[in-house]
């Protein structure tokens, strides 16, 4: 049997499951909030695989895995990141959980508006964190399209490829709400691990005879690779000794403030569903993202992987086990990133409707709420669809640059969940001096900044930022009705449920 | 252990696992630090020094918010 028919009889199957999933939770068509946040009644297992599906796109398996190929370990900041984003979830979620589940937010945006009192905050909000995580729609679609040309032995060009699979991401998310994502997800995030973990070990094993092996000649052909800061560092360019730290302190402080993310919190049943992903997801990155980066850094070993481009290195390497493997990783792929674009998408529909729209517009349906949802959800996907034809810079720089914007809203919301004197102008100045910041940055130097030893500019703006927060939290009073929320982030889950029953 | 935990001097817990946390991340991200583990020679069990050392780290990381996560469930503050 010819390998193409194979391949693409796994794809079918997998889209015939993931309409399924919609056809057994169809869309609320009267309820926003359950279209929003699946009735914030969703247990552990699912919040985890949400946020596994979240934070692990499709594009690691193209992206972070080029990456490997082309300056080897370095690509494990991705490991160390993940593990301090896990310790600000931890010291943020519940309170946030807490006053979500009070005052029904569910946005960053409508935090600020509780928080700091100001209308306009949650509207600038709501739009610059939008525009900030678009560019990952991009990068998701540039995977997709990598992944069906591979699969496809070349047959479908990157670009038709990409085509194919934004539509039918599109009438997926367009038919689904969140609860049908979060299943969805659950059941992808499980087929990413596992699969992942089987296909990675098989592939090591089979072509080199084992990990360790397969590092043995990885160091035989360039040591370097197994060093940071790797052989020709940043694609050719030596960004200096701080660019590690610079992208492993903008990961961790960016990490949950991807409105995609940060929607996620609302979605959960208590503080105890939300917190509980934390027996399982920690342990994602010393044995997940390792094993990913190392196979990576082992496909540069041998020339035919990546030849042509080293976005496609790892995906060949395990294709050349059959077609069965090349259906496997091509499926993974496609899962991570329809798990992260219907995560994206479904949250930027929200966040749209209840930031940008609903603070000028009181009285909107729940069916024009979800109208609007709807051509968010193409207006994007087409969009996005377009840019990522053009000629684009690697996926991990992209994300990178994206990364110093969105870690500019950190000071506004971990420090006002800590500090009651932080107040409304000092959220201000550090989101807006933050973001200027970044905007310069972003036209001289996006990647990192020369004389800052490789610094990222946006780990400096971020630092400006919190400084201008304490600042001003010291020189203006603390906002109304701040002592009553933290007594709101003080109370246990039992209470809330109490006085919801009341 | 649960009632060590759930005592006052529980809380303590909570300071040994932020300084660990703390000193592994000082040095992972402070170049000068970084510099240390960050070589290829010994390899320890087939691996290169510096994987071998980002595993341990990380699974000290893993199981530190694992116990933090825990501390909090057996103190009632989740």
């Amino acid at each position: 049997m010819s390998p193409i028919i194979i391949t693409s009889a796994m794809l079918i199957i997998y889209f015939a499951g993931l309409a399924y999933a919609v056809y057994s939770n169809p869309l609320p068509s009267q309820n926003f909030e359950e279209y929003a946040v699946g009735g914030r009644s969703f247990r552990w297992q699912f919040i985890t695989m949400t946020i596994i599906g979240t934070w692990y796109p499709g594009s690691l398996l193209i992206g972070w895995a080029q990456m490997g190929h082309d300056m080897g370990v370095t690509a494990l900041y991705l490991g160390f990141y993940t593990l301090g984003g896990l310790f600000i979830f931890l010291l943020m979620s519940g309170k946030l959980w807490k006053l979500g589940k009070k005052y029904n937010l569910k946005t960053m945006g409508q935090f600020f508006q509780l928080r700091y009192k100001n209308k306009p905050l949650r509207v600038f909000t709501g739009a610059a964190v939008l525009l900030i995580e678009f560019p990952w729609v991009i990068t998701e679609l540039l995977a997709a399209g990598y992944a069906i040309q591979a699969m496809t032995y070349g047959k479908i060009p990157f670009n038709l490829g990409m085509t194919l699979v934004c539509i039918f991401f599109t009438l997926y998310i367009l038919f689904s709400g969140t609860r049908a994502v979060i299943i969805a997800d659950y059941y992808q995030g499980w087929m990413f691990v596992i699969g992942g973990i089987v296909l990675f070990v098989t592939a090591t094993q089979v072509l080199f005879g084992g990990l360790s092996d397969m590092l043995m000649q990885v160091r035989d052909l360039g040591a370097e690779l197994l060093t940071i800061p790797g052989p020709d560092t940043y694609w050719g360019e030596a960004p200096g000794a701080l660019f590690w730290t610079s992208l492993i302190a903008m990961g961790i402080l960016g990490g949950y403030m991807w409105p995609s993310l940060f929607s996620r919190i609302f979605a959960a049943g208590s503080t105890k569903e939300l917190k509980s992903s934390l027996r399982f997801t920690p342990f994602m990155a010393p044995i997940f993202t390792i094993l990913v980066i190392i196979t990576a850094v082992g496909s540069s070993a041998k020339i035919e992987f990546g030849e042509n481009d080293t976005a496609q290195a790892l995906v060949q390497m395990i294709g050349s086990l059959g077609p069965v493997a090349m259906g496997v990783i091509t499926i993974i792929i496609l899962a991570g990133s329809l798990s992260m674009m219907d995560s994206m998408i479904s949250s930027w529909a929200i966040v749209f409707s209840n930031d940008i729209v609903t603070p000028f517009k009181k009285e909107i349906s729940p069916k024009t709420q979800m109208t609007m949802a709807r051509i968010i959800t193409i207006v994007i996907a087409v969009s996005g669809l377009l840019i990522a034809m053009t000629d684009l810079p690697t996926i991990v720089q992209i994300l990178t640059r994206v990364y110093q914007g969105i870690v500019q809203f950190f000071p506004a919301v971990f420090l006002g969940l800590y500090w009651k004197r932080g107040n409304k102008v000092g959220a201000w100045g550090s989101i807006a001096v933050g973001l200027a910041l970044v905007v310069y940055f972003a036209w001289t130097q996006p990647d990192y900044v020369p004389f800052l030893d490789g610094m990222q500019g946006g780990l400096l703006a971020v630092g400006i930022g919190a400084v201008i927060y304490f600042v001003c939290g010291f020189i203006f009073k603390k906002d109304e009705g701040v002592d009553r929320l933290f007594d709101d982030m003080k109370t246990n889950d039992n209470q809330i449920i109490r006085e919801e029953m009341k | 252990m649960k009632d060590f935990v759930k005592s006052d001097s529980g809380k303590s817990l909570y300071w040994i696992i932020g300084i660990i946390v703390v000193i592994i991340f000082a040095f992972i991200l402070l170049p000068p630090l970084y510099a240390t583990w960050n070589r290829i020679d010994p390899f320890i069990f087939g691996f290169p020094f510096s994987v071998a050392m980002s595993f341990i780290m990380m699974m000290v990381l893993s199981i530190c918010l694992v116990l933090l996560y825990q501390i909090q469930r057996v103190r009632g503050e989740l």
